[in-house]
């Protein structure tokens, strides 16, 4: 009955938090048709091919920085591509610095930042020019002005680029918009439209008429004693102004590359719609599906301006099924028929689903009885077990092993197995049991998955396992849609929130509320994750931004473990506030991330897997480490002004000491992930540059992390410091990892330059700062309080000689 | 004594190294961001003593030094044997093995690399970095180099070739050094000749590291280079005495002329109306390339034409029509930076440290400043205010004056940075003026460019006669002699969708032992190198414009194995100290 109680308890609290959330956004512009279906069109970016919602994210991102509050990326694409002057008013350009909009003449805006595409158009030619003196100097020798100059130029020009994309299937914007008009009454009927009429490029260029008239006028003219009358002067001002518009706007690179042109070709395999018309236009009709995707794209601009719908969706099926035929992308699995939308749809219950189920696992852990905790715990477990095996046929089928690799690997599987089992059956005492138990299930879980990737291979070609883009792109646009980093984001917060609260009280259940939502947080954060490791086909940390994402979940987990363990509020705490803190961190480097296939010194599955996640937890370990430390000194620093220097109780003193012991055992933790992921570093080093140390910057940051934690390890054991002093050495390394993971040579403070350089490292720099001052206020308040509760040893007096 | 040897015990000392180490590996990777990789290594990393300024202190040699000793006294004194420090004590044998290993690497290996087109055999590698003066008794192919190194030369030293009868005085040695052209002073030429450098390689026109074996593999494989050279005839009276005996060499060796990889070049013979004769080559005015050139229309027959006509060339254009249309404007540069740039040595300007050049010229700069500030109607400004303008700019406090000062920096920066010594050693062309000696006669000063190591294609090895012998002086990188061949079979780049990315790079090679006894094929990628014997050799680098063209690294180091043992027993140890501490916790709570 309690349990049942607890149990609706625990929903409504749930359904509470989620709800709080669920505002809309604010009234944005928005597309004038449902987008469903275009998203999904294919496109490439970068090396790969996406779906067009991640194309206009990383636009977006690269123009703005941030997507517009409440529409999505996709939809300012389409206007972008089909109605471009209503993308005029969008607060789109972002710019760094004023003297450049100042220079430029461009009005300031309020904010400083960001700039309307009516605003800086009249200075394009300005920047331009002031950009291609900026590029005659030296990469390295340029200022920041310069630099963003050149950033904010092709920003601007790479704008221009997409709204003039679709130029040719419209009829031309101001200043050009007379460019086509048929004002001869005889020609326009000879074209089939009225008098008066803006047609566009395309509804001129594929007009059989003009061409006809176009040959009569030629054969005409070659005739000595040819008279043009008004009619001929007619068409041939708008022959001569097709000709216009083509030198004009389709002779440069376009971005979004959408058309697959020869898909088994290298270089120019997917290009452009005004330069496949470019390229139409030369083959002839040789090739005449490419002048019919083109009409697809012309008949999108007509369906969107009109808002018809149907006719909408109606172009964007012709131009997938024109994919379809085209390119391998559509090649299913199991000759399934479904179309891409309906895969998608199904894709998103999917994620539903796992959500649900999922926090009715997480539920029954934390509140239920016997039973429900191992339904719950079970469940969970064969709900990642089976995604992680997904995640590894995906990731590593068709690697080969040497006979060698196979004997090493089954041993060392086979020895892990021994220990665990000897762990669990030798030893009497119940945590090492369950540890040995767990060591024993995970091995047994990675020789069945390392089986099943071995066996996950097509049987007649013997190639690897391979995802066909008809799920891939689907998958992909889910993944954009669902914002998993975002809402871990939020339940993060709540989580710590609610953990704050409960170390305040001291309630047990608090606690439990809070791990459910930690839970819960973690649920969408591994989502996301996997996501992401699925679509780029790699281990989880590709890049920078990756990092975050991946460091603060072992945070959490982290976090989560120890709470188990010790129960008193303070994992889940720092867990969440870290877990919170970095995925907010990542945001800056989310512009940088397009899911890009990665250099060829990095692409190797291996080093991938084992380095650079060893090197995370190392991070992870030590920084949340430090924020325990935050946490300890500020605890001790209240509770020390609560007892103003009298004795503690005794519910503050065991809290005290368990938070001691909780920051010695992850700083021991991190500080062997460090040195293992270094060392591995090094041997992926010799691997590929032939050398096992470098005193590389990248390098340097690692190892000043394990010198650091040697440093406090030593230090502590010659009771050179005690708890306070150890707080403050793993609040330092804090700043310390934050060192190595943004790079030192990324601080800009080299010896004799002169300000800091980029706005990265003034942040670090900032927040290295603010650390000092922290420590600054606290250590020695602290340190005198210690000094009050400790006995006081007399000094032995030297005997006299 | 004894209060002596407990430093080296003590636990304070282990923490004190460990913090000193800490803060030369935080700013020696500062100082590395603004001097490079050598500098930090020389000054920080690799150092006995660290100066700063004129304080003498511990540098990263003398501190990891004292560490191990520690170390190694606290193994033998400090750990007791039993379960709690089993853990630690693997630990730390691991971490003497780490430094074991280290010091193997750094007294016994060596890292040099081979550049190879396909086709290509070789067995001697070069270094990187490192030079060495080679002296030769003849400018043959098949000649005898003899050469020393130049690392750490001093003014005064001698360097003696016994075998050869010559000895070399140092007058003058730079690392890094701009060359002073003989009539043309203009010390910037240095840039063009690196620019010219470039374009020659860009144009795929020029020889590279001829070497007997690679010039057979070519000949073999049929392949050939052309590099052009001027084909104005010039009457005899104006050629120089060594232009002359070079083009005797041409015209006694060369009886034909083939251009197999440039058609371009065998039009442009055609047009100038001249048979494919190797006669047309007269022009010679002087022998730039002697030795390359030679082995290549010797052993090659391949046609040199060297473009320095300062008249608008009239088969120019017709040349870069039919060669390379897109790079126009490139070969007109090429033939303005040749014009400016006479190979004859006049003498060499050090190039200096970027903190050198600050402090030369502080006082112009700061004159700049005020200057600058004067315009903006503002005071000149002491250091302190500098430093406050740079913190007020760090927190986001915007000033005028501050934006000028950096402006005249950055002019600055710009303005010495070809005075500066380049930071990436591979990079810096070292000059040595020298008094030589040749079988004991009369001393002769000659100044020796390291054009060769460098573009060894405009290089032209000094000389000097003594009676009737010539000897030829060569500063080139140093020259490793391998064990082995390697010749590369195939070398493939392949990239993503559109040419996007570069997906992976592939060098086929094949190794056989001088002796022959042992052959392999093998192919080394990017994280998959080969190994052999304790060299290793890595696919490092490639070339855009040249698709058969692969940089192999090759290095030596016998204590390669000791990283990878140490790192699994030091892991071993951190997690088994991990385990045993985690369980006397949880035995402890579980008690309570």
């Amino acid at each position: 009955m309690k349990t049942t109680l607890r149990f609706i308890l625990g929903s409504a609290l749930l359904l509470l938090c989620g709800s709080a959330f669920a505002a809309g956004g604010k009234d944005a512009k928005q597309a004038k048709v449902e987008l469903d279906r275009f998203r999904l069109i294919p496109v490439l970016e970068g090396s790969r091919i996406v779906p067009l919602d991640t194309f206009a994210r990383t636009q977006m991102l690269s123009l703005r920085g941030r997507p517009i509050p409440g529409e999505e990326p996709v939809s300012w694409l389409a206007r972008t591509l089909f109605d471009p002057a209503s993308t005029d008013d969008d607060v789109l350009l972002k710019l760094d610095h004023p003297d450049i909009a100042a220079d430029a003449s461009i009005t300031n805006r309020p904010d400083h930042s960001r700039y309307k595409y009516s605003d800086v158009v009249h200075a394009v030619p300005h920047l331009v020019g002031r950009a291609r003196d900026a590029e005659e100097v030296d990469n390295e020798l340029r200022t920041e002005i310069e630099k963003e100059t050149i950033r904010f130029t092709r920003a601007i020009l790479q704008f221009e680029g997409l709204r003039r994309v679709l130029l040719f299937a419209r009829p031309p914007d101001a200043p050009f918009e007379d460019m086509f008009r048929v004002d001869d009454p005889v020609l326009a009927n000879k074209l089939g439209i009225k008098a008066g009429d803006n047609p566009s490029y395309y509804q001129l260029f594929n007009n059989p008429a003009l061409e006809q008239i176009g040959m009569d006028l030629l054969a005409r003219a070659s005739k000595p004693d040819t008279v043009l009358d008004e009619n001929d002067r007619a068409a041939m001002a708008l022959i001569g102004e097709l000709q216009r518009f083509q030198e004009r706007f389709l002779g440069f690179r376009f971005p979004m590359e959408v058309i697959p042109v020869d898909p088994h070709s290298g270089s120019q395999s997917w290009q452009s719609p005004p330069n496949v018309l470019n390229l139409a236009r030369s083959m002839q009709g040789q090739d005449p599906e490419l002048m019919n995707d083109l009409g697809n794209w012309a008949a999108m601009t007509e369906a969107y301006q009109a808002g018809d719908q149907a006719a909408f969706d109606a172009a964007v099926d012709q131009h997938l099924s024109f994919i379809e035929r085209r390119t391998e992308l559509a090649k299913t699995i199991n000759g399934a028929s479904e179309t891409w939308e309906q895969r998608a749809t199904s894709i998103r219950r999917l994620d539903l689903a796992y959500l649900l189920i999922g926090s009715m696992f997480i539920l029954l852990i934390a509140f239920g009885k016997r039973i429900g905790t191992w339904i719950g715990s079970t469940g969970l477990l064969i709900m990642f077990g089976a995604s992680l095996l997904l995640l590894g046929v995906r990731l590593y089928s068709g690697t080969t092993l040497s006979v060698t690799g196979q004997w090493t690997l089954g041993l060392s599987l086979l020895a892990t197995f021994a220990v665990g089992a000897w762990l669990s059956f030798g030893i009497k005492q119940p945590f090492w049991r369950l540890i040995g138990k767990g060591i024993m299930g995970l091995m047994v879980f990675t020789g069945v998955a390392i089986l099943l990737i071995a066996k996950s291979v097509n049987p007649e070609t013997g190639e690897a396992w391979t995802v066909a883009g008809s799920w891939l792109l689907p998958i992909e646009s889910s993944f954009n849609q669902a914002d998993w980093f975002g809402q871990a984001l939020k339940y993060h917060l709540i989580t710590f929130l609610i953990s704050f609260v409960a170390i305040l009280v001291r309630k047990p259940i608090i606690i439990k509320i809070a791990l459910v939502v930690a839970g819960i947080a973690l649920l969408y954060h591994v989502a996301g994750i996997e996501y992401r490791m699925f679509i780029t086909q790699r281990p989880p940390v590709t890049n920078l931004y990756a990092t975050f994402p991946f460091v603060a979940f072992i945070c959490v987990l982290l976090g989560i473990g120890i709470e188990g363990f010790y129960k008193n509020g303070i994992g889940v705490m720092c867990g969440s506030i870290v877990g919170w803190a970095l995925i907010m961190m990542s945001g800056i480097f989310a512009k940088s991330d397009t899911m890009n296939e990665v250099v060829p010194v990095l692409s190797s599955q291996f080093w991938l897997s084992t380095h650079v996640i060893t090197i995370m937890f190392g991070y992870a370990g030590v920084f949340l480490a430090g924020v325990v430390g935050h946490v300890w000194l500020l605890s001790r620093l209240i509770t020390g002004l609560k007892t103003g220097g009298k004795k503690m109780s005794k519910g503050d003193k065991n809290f005290l000491k368990v938070g001691y012991r909780i920051m010695m055992s992850i700083l021991a933790f991190g500080l062997i992930f460090s040195f293992l992921g270094t060392m591995l570093g090094g041997v992926w080093a010799d691997q590929s540059w032939g050398r096992f140390w470098g005193w590389d910057p990248k390098e340097n940051g690692a190892i000043l992390i394990v010198i650091w934690c040697a440093i406090m390890f030593h230090a502590r054991m010659g009771n050179m410091l005690r708890e306070t002093g150890v707080s403050a050495m793993a609040v330092g390394g804090c700043v310390v990892v934050m060192i190595a993971w943004l790079g030192i040579n990324n601080l800009g403070v080299g010896l004799h330059s002169y300000g800091f350089q980029s706005g990265l490292a003034r942040g670090l720099i900032i927040y290295m700062v603010a650390e000092a001052v922290f420590l600054l206020v606290t250590v020695p308040i602290v340190m005198r309080m210690e000094a009050k509760g400790r006995p006081k040893i007399e000094p032995v007096p030297a005997p006299a000689s | 004594m004894r209060k002596f040897l407990s430093i080296f015990i003590s636990l304070k000392t282990t923490v004190t190294c460990l913090v000193w180490l800490a803060a030369i590996v935080f700013f020696g990777t500062l100082y590395q961001v603004e001097n490079g990789l050598e500098a930090s290594l020389k000054v920080y990393f690799y150092s006995w003593i660290l100066w700063i300024k004129f304080i003498p202190l511990p540098g990263g040699m003398a501190t990891l030094t004292l560490l191990t000793v520690n170390l190694i006294a606290s193994l033998l004194i400090h750990f007791r044997f039993g379960w709690r420090m089993a853990g630690l004590i693997v630990v730390h044998v691991g971490l003497l093995l780490m430094m074991i290993g280290g010091v193997i690497t750094y007294y016994s290996g060596f890292e040099s690399y081979l550049d190879m087109r396909e086709g290509d055999v070789t067995s001697v590698s070069q270094s990187f970095k490192d030079w060495e003066l080679a002296v030769a008794g003849s400018n043959d192919l098949q000649r005898t180099m003899y050469a020393i190194d130049t690392a750490d030369l001093k003014a005064g030293e001698v360097l003696n070739y016994d075998e050869i009868g010559v000895s070399v005085k140092v007058v003058k040695y730079y690392d890094d050094a701009l060359v002073r052209y003989r009539g043309n002073e203009d010390v910037e030429v240095n840039d063009r000749l690196v620019a010219l450098s470039q374009h020659l390689r860009a144009f795929d026109l020029l020889p590279r590291a001829l070497t007997p074996g690679m010039l057979a593999a070519r000949r073999q494989a049929g392949k050939g280079q052309a590099m052009v050279v001027d084909i104005i005839p010039l009457p005899e009276s104006e050629l120089s005495e060594q232009a002359l005996e070079l083009r005797s060499a041409i015209l006694r060796e060369a009886d034909a002329v083939m251009c197999e990889n440039h058609p371009s070049v065998s039009n442009l013979v055609a047009a100038a109306g001249l048979t494919e004769q190797a006669r047309f080559l007269t022009g010679i005015e002087q022998a730039e390339d002697a030795p390359p050139v030679v082995q290549a229309i010797g052993e090659q027959k391949i046609i040199v034409v060297l473009l320095r006509s300062g008249e608008p060339h009239p088969f120019m254009d017709e040349m870069v029509a039919s060669a390379m249309e897109d790079r126009r404007l490139a070969f007109s540069s090429l033939q303005r930076d040749w014009e400016k740039a006479p190979y004859d040595v006049a003498d060499f300007e050090p190039k200096e440290s970027n903190r050198v050049l600050r402090k030369r010229f502080a006082a112009e700069r700061q004159a700049d400043i005020d200057a600058a500030l004067a315009a903006i109607g503002e005071e000149p400004v002491n250091r302190m205010t500098r430093a406050l303008l740079g913190l007020g700019n760090l927190v986001g406090i915007k000033n005028p004056k501050f934006d000028a000062i950096k402006d005249v920096e950055n002019r600055w920066k710009r303005r010495i940075k070809h005075l500066t010594v380049n930071s990436a050693p591979e990079r810096r062309m070292p000059g040595l003026v020298a008094e030589v000696r040749v079988d004991g006669g009369e001393p002769t000063l000659l100044h020796i460019d390291g054009g060769y190591g460098m573009y060894e294609e405009i290089s032209l090895d000094p000389m000097v006669k003594s009676g009737d012998r010539s000897i030829y002086f060569r500063l080139q990188k140093k020259r490793y002699q391998l064990p082995f061949l390697v010749q590369l079979d195939d070398f493939i780049r392949t990239t993503h969708v559109n040419d996007t990315m570069d997906k992976e790079y592939i060098s086929r090679i094949s190794v056989q032992t001088l002796d022959a006894n042992f052959s392999q094929q093998a192919s080394v990628e990017m994280n998959k190198p080969y190994r052999y014997h304790g060299f290793t050799i890595y696919q490092t680098s490639f070339d855009r414009e040249v698709s058969d063209f692969s940089k192999l690294t090759v290095k030596f180091n016998t204590g390669r194995l000791l990283p990878y043992v140490s790192t699994i027993i030091v892991f071993l140890g951190l997690a088994l100290h991990f385990i045993l501490m985690l369980a006397e916790t949880s035995n402890r709570k579980l008690k309570s």
